[in-house]
């Protein structure tokens, strides 16, 4: 083709086209049918609720909930004498006052526990959507993943650099993406939980690697239940503390260890702590790579801290995000693992939402277990546990 | 006197941040210059500064008002315009262009908002701006209509080359050898002003009723989960087992679909310059586009270009003709390398500082 007839190659392409629909090469209409096709499939968004509509409608209430006893007319036409009628009109005008005292009494009550709920509602909500969002990117980007399984060792290179720069507290300066923060410093967790995870790991056979080991803490009640038990710890000197103890911990980089050792052959892989914000595909990364080193049957304990809806503020999503267990469980069955299950360490944080304070004239109110489980299931800051089998 | 740039949000392969990467080499040339940045990959830190240390590496004092900000216009942030708006340097900008907001509507609601409300912010800051530079005619048209005058039109400092002189991953390599036909690749972000369904439906055209062997890979991060969820059904509704979506690669990885590649195809319809019409022509790639935003002043001569009411009928046969014509694919490489040498990093690089040397 000439350099003059490009000009005119659209005119030339319109003709072909015109001449292919001619000769029925395509189903007619068919531009149209792509066009409704893409049009009609229904956008799924997160619904915004109007908090700002329903403050005002509970405000609305308390004028609408006024209940007065002037506003109730006593006054009457029907013949029998006006002493009657004052002596009935003021015996019922007293006990109406009776009835709306307590309506009113009962309006407030419930107003009060209104505003309460909206406040509880507003913030979380947003927060549950945003770990929502996580979650379903986290889904795509395993479904990328898949599609290019090739390239894993690729990715799998940055996530070691990525873990590596952590680790040596070069990633970022305020510390909130540190791996490693001792056990005990757990927020909100007793401290010995961490020691009855191990029981998890007693039917395993096989060599038990704990990753980022520390001071090899856990490392000790693996060792104490008769385990054939190592870590890995990229520190000196809780290397040496651990070796002092006796425990067989190796100096280095756990995600390189990780990958350089054998697949199919680790009786199970334990990850305390160590990694508290991966970006999505990062984790993707870290959970197959752990399906690879398992042999058949072998266990994965990963202990983390679950992201809390309150932590807004925190939210970074260039900065990873903190995994949250349902996310995490995802990732774990999506990858192939089996018995995927989710413990919880106890006791959760100080109650961020106060119950409405009681007065002694009235009956407990039954939204107390509400807040309850409101702040249990929303507001805590609560250290959970994942374990599976391969 | 020194001069400083200010950028929303700096994320590595993102075409704001390299360009703000690019001026930094220039203005380095010249004194100390830094980028700042209200959002900062952790993969940037250290080299993107955050903004909120713009006050302590640069405190106000006298001299400030002969210093000069660039600032990098396209989305909408009201921390970083109050920021630029309240300090005393004079403000250059640097129109990208911001997402058009009815796009977003059906989508994100919000993100629209935001986006409008960049526009509103730019419309106030004309006042502050001493001087506008914009990539495109297209885009300069927008800032007119937002009240700026003698706006002046600096092509982006594209190294197109750039991504020739990686070595292109050949896991990716390997994988396009297995192909068993013709690759279409698009390169874009998948949001709804990109409109990728174009391609999609284009690509349905083709590989049903022209060109079953056709494979197509489009290479951009999902960055609206609605959208991105129509765009996931839409797909799926017609069982295109050859496309492939590959979500944000490496450079390395994009070089090598750009090795591989027998067809670029962008059917977005608001582009403030695209810089990946550029990368596909330094690979020798022929180029089938609309007629939409700066997308004809950035290609010229050199690609096929589609008019912007262009159907999916159309657009297949357009691909389908620059993969049987060997000539026209010849003509159009060779309009490419002229194209390129409009683009000329060292070219482009010496017009930005001709413009900037007017006000400092």
């Amino acid at each position: 083709m000439s350099p003059e007839s490009l000009e005119d190659l659209v005119e030339v392409l319109r003709a072909r086209v015109a001449e292919r629909e001619a000769a029925g090469a395509y189903p007619p209409g068919l531009e149209d049918s792509l066009d409704r096709h893409f049009r009609q499939i229904a956008v799924h968004r997160a619904p915004r609720y109007d908090y700002e509509g329903l403050r005002h409608r509970i405000a609305a209430l308390a004028v609408a909930g006024s209940f007065r006893v002037d506003d109730i007319a006593f006054d009457t036409r029907l013949p029998g004498g006006s002493q009657l009628h004052r002596a009935v009109a003021k015996l019922v005008s007293r006990q109406t006052a009776g009835v709306l005292a307590q309506v009113q009494r009962y309006a407030d009550a419930v107003h009060e526990v209104l505003a309460e709920v909206l406040g509880a509602l507003e913030t979380p909500a947003a927060h549950t959507h945003a770990e929502l969002d996580v979650r379903i990117a986290a889904a795509i980007d395993a479904l990328a993943a898949a599609q290019r399984a090739a390239h894993v060792p690729s990715a799998l290179a940055g996530l070691e650099a990525r873990v590596a720069a952590l680790e040596s507290g070069s990633g970022r300066t305020d510390g909130r993406r540190g791996v490693q923060r001792p056990l005990d410093d757990a927020a909100g967790s007793s401290p010995g939980w961490y020691e009855t995870l191990a029981d998890h790991l007693g039917a395993s056979e096989g060599k038990i690697v704990d990753l980022a080991c520390g001071d090899g803490r856990f490392l000790r009640s693996l060792r104490q239940r008769g385990l054939d038990a190592m870590g890995v710890e990229r520190d000196p000197d809780l290397v040496r503390a651990a070796r002092r103890e006796g425990l067989d911990v190796e100096q280095g980089d756990a995600v390189a260890w990780l990958d350089r050792a054998a697949d199919g052959e680790l009786g199970g892989i334990c990850l305390l702590r160590a990694v508290d914000r991966l970006r999505p595909q990062e984790a993707v990364d870290l959970v197959v790579l752990l399906l690879r080193k398992l042999r058949p049957g072998g266990r994965v304990l990963v202990a983390a801290t679950a992201p809390s809806a309150d932590a807004g503020a925190e939210h970074d999503p260039s900065a990873g995000v903190a995994i949250g267990p349902a996310h995490l469980q995802l990732l774990f069955r999506e990858a192939g693992f089996d018995d995927v299950a989710i413990e919880w360490a106890p006791s959760p944080s100080a109650p961020k939402v106060a119950p409405p304070a009681a007065s002694a004239d009235e009956a407990p109110t039954d939204h107390d277990a509400e807040i309850a489980r409101l702040n249990e299931l929303l507001l805590a800051r609560r250290d959970y546990a994942l374990v599976a089998r391969r | 006197m020194r001069i400083d740039q200010v950028v929303v949000s700096a994320a590595p392969g993102d075409a704001v941040t390299n360009s703000a990467l690019a001026y930094r080499e220039l203005l380095r040339r010249v004194g100390p210059s830094e980028i700042f940045a209200r959002h900062v990959h952790p993969d940037l830190d250290g080299d993107v500064l955050d903004l909120e240390t713009f006050h302590q590496r640069r405190p106000h004092s006298t001299r400030s008002r002969a210093d000069v900000i660039l600032f990098h216009g396209s989305i909408g942030s009201p921390e970083v315009f109050a920021f630029i708006n309240g300090r005393p340097e004079r403000i250059v900008l640097i129109y990208h262009n911001v997402s058009p907001a009815p796009a977003f509507m059906p989508y994100d609601p919000a993100f629209a908002a935001l986006l409008e409300s960049g526009r509103r912010d730019l419309r106030a800051l004309a006042g502050r701006v001493v001087l506008a530079l914009t990539p495109s005619a297209f885009n300069a048209q927008e800032l007119e209509e937002m009240g700026y005058r003698d706006v002046r039109i600096s092509p982006l400092v594209v190294d197109s080359a750039r991504l020739r002189r990686l070595d292109p991953a050949a896991e990716v390599l390997q994988e396009l050898d297995e192909l068993d036909g013709p690759l279409l690749l698009s390169i874009g972000q998948l949001l709804p002003h990109k409109e990728p369904e174009r391609v999609v439906a284009a690509f349905h055209v083709l590989s049903t009723y022209l060109r079953p062997d056709a494979h197509l890979v489009i290479v951009g991060a999902s960055r609206s989960l609605p959208y991105r969820h129509r765009l996931d059904t839409f797909i799926g509704g017609l069982a295109l087992p050859r496309l492939r979506l590959v979500g944000s690669v490496t450079d390395e990885e994009l070089a090598a679909y750009l090795t591989r590649a027998d067809v670029f195809t962008t059917a977005s319809s608001h582009e403030g310059f695209c810089v990946p019409l550029l990368e596909a022509m330094a690979f020798g790639v022929p180029v089938v586009a609309r007629a939409c935003g700066a997308v004809p002043e950035t290609m010229g001569d050199a690609g096929v270009l589609l008019p912007a009411d262009a159907g999916p009928l159309l657009f297949a046969e357009a691909v389908h003709r620059v993969l049987d014509d060997e000539a026209l694919r010849a003509t159009l490489a060779q309009r490419a390398t002229v194209r390129l040498d409009h683009f000329r990093a060292d070219d482009t690089a010496a017009g930005f500082l001709r413009h900037l040397a007017e006000v400092v």
